[in-house]
């Protein structure tokens, strides 16, 4: 995958996390940024743009991020989930993986493990 | 460590007011702390041998390390040491205390003995006795209630503290809890937590104390009031609560649900039973959890 043809959708009701996500985006060369507030704009983001790299967190208002993945893999079984979210016991984490994500980041985040995933991503060696 | 409690002690000595004791946390980057009270407390120094150098600083222009040093009481690299080292959050409250004449030099190193004392902190070997230790302190800070506190409050504020100071910083004093069924709310963000049982958290702060706040959190320096300042106040909430929730899972099997993080303002929160009142005083203000359990 080259940067410039990336489409990437962050669904978090946090607009201050969904800036620190684009701050580890954007140095990437990644200019086609999607957010969301909530689950539902998620979802509909999602539908209509079918971005390559979603982070999502699953803290949201509207629609809870567990029905927000589901209804994204039943758009694309497919679909690049990456959580990111507060919410991280074992039950919860293993709850999002049986859902259809990829990987499971506990907030607060570093920087640098979103900048790993996106270098695995657009070497293509995931 | 925990020096953060020795205002809260200070208060229930009744020593002082909390007003004093604002005023100080707010006024404590204004002077430097006295270079004798440093080198008595890292144990270079007596009290007796400060006044020593005191009476003859009083009769000769000379700094006090300098002569300190010719009174062979200080080493080049032991002064070099104390003027570099971070002091602690105590004494820089301790000696505003001073200057502003509500304590004596001799009744502040009484308060800051004893307090040691009564904590232990000589003997705290590794992370697990500094976690318990802090729980003791937490504990205590609850003693002047009449509510009972439970367990899982005293881990979610003891989790708190750690969190403010590896988020925020560890320049603050929480002050005395107090029970209220009423409090006026300015910029505001809840997050209800239920399952086994159930809390709710809330986290107010004036607009000032705000854009410091999430300064401080984002590593930003934010001027005024705006998106990501409002936003910084529930962050850090979630953060709080996800590791709480996190904590409670592996130490207890307990599993809670987090709902989202909800942003208030100007509102008032009210609650049937008594809810708890928890103001912690920074330098740029006080911030204010709320508890309804």
């Amino acid at each position: 995958m080259r940067a410039e043809d990336v489409t990437i959708l962050i669904g978090d009701n946090s607009v201050l996390a969904r800036k620190q996500l684009k701050d580890a985006i954007v140095p990437f060369g990644i200019s086609r940024i999607l957010d969301a507030a909530d689950g539902q704009e998620a979802v509909e983001l999602y539908k209509e743009h079918v971005p390559d790299i979603v982070f999502l967190s699953l803290l949201m208002p509207e629609k809870d991020g567990a029905t927000t993945i589901s209804e994204i893999m039943e758009i694309n079984p497919n679909a690049d989930i990456i959580v990111v979210s507060s919410m991280g016991t074992q039950s919860q984490i293993k709850q999002t993986f049986q859902l259809g994500a990829k990987e499971f980041i506990q907030k607060p985040f570093h920087s640098q493990q979103i900048t790993d995933i996106l270098r695995s991503r657009l070497e293509g060696s995931v | 460590m925990y020096a953060q409690f020795f205002g809260n002690y200070l208060l229930s000595k009744h020593v002082v007011t909390p007003e004093q004791l604002i005023q100080a946390i707010e006024e404590q980057h204004i002077r430097h702390i006295k270079l004798g009270l440093l080198a008595i407390h890292a144990g270079l120094m007596t009290v007796e041998q400060v006044d020593k150098v005191l009476i003859r600083q009083a009769h000769e222009n000379k700094r006090f390390g300098e002569l300190a040093i010719e009174e062979q009481f200080l080493t080049e690299e032991q002064l070099a040491g104390l003027l570099k080292q971070q002091i602690p959050v105590y004494l820089l409250i301790g000696e505003r205390l001073v200057e502003n004449g509500f304590l004596s030099e001799t009744q502040l190193e009484e308060l800051i003995t004893s307090y040691k004392q009564e904590n232990h902190f000589k003997h705290l070997a590794n992370a697990d006795e500094q976690q318990e230790n802090l729980q003791a302190l937490t504990r205590s800070l609850f003693m002047i209630t009449t509510l009972h506190i439970p367990e899982y409050l005293i881990k979610y504020l003891t989790l708190l503290f750690n969190n403010l100071v590896r988020f925020i910083g560890d320049d603050f004093l929480p002050l005395n809890p107090t029970l209220a069924s009423e409090h006026v709310a300015n910029h505001c963000s809840g997050q209800i937590i239920n399952g086994e049982f159930s809390l709710t958290a809330y986290l107010d702060m004036e607009e000032d104390a705000a854009i410091a706040f999430a300064s401080r959190f984002t590593g930003t320096e934010y001027k005024e009031f705006n998106e990501y300042v409002d936003a910084s106040i529930g962050d850090f909430l979630n953060w709080q609560n996800g590791l709480f929730n996190v904590n409670i899972s592996n130490e207890e099997s307990v599993e809670l649900i987090l709902n989202p993080v909800v942003n208030l303002q100007n509102i008032m929160l009210s609650s049937s039973s008594d809810m708890i009142l928890l103001p912690i005083a920074y330098p740029f203000g006080t911030i204010t959890f709320v508890f309804k359990l």
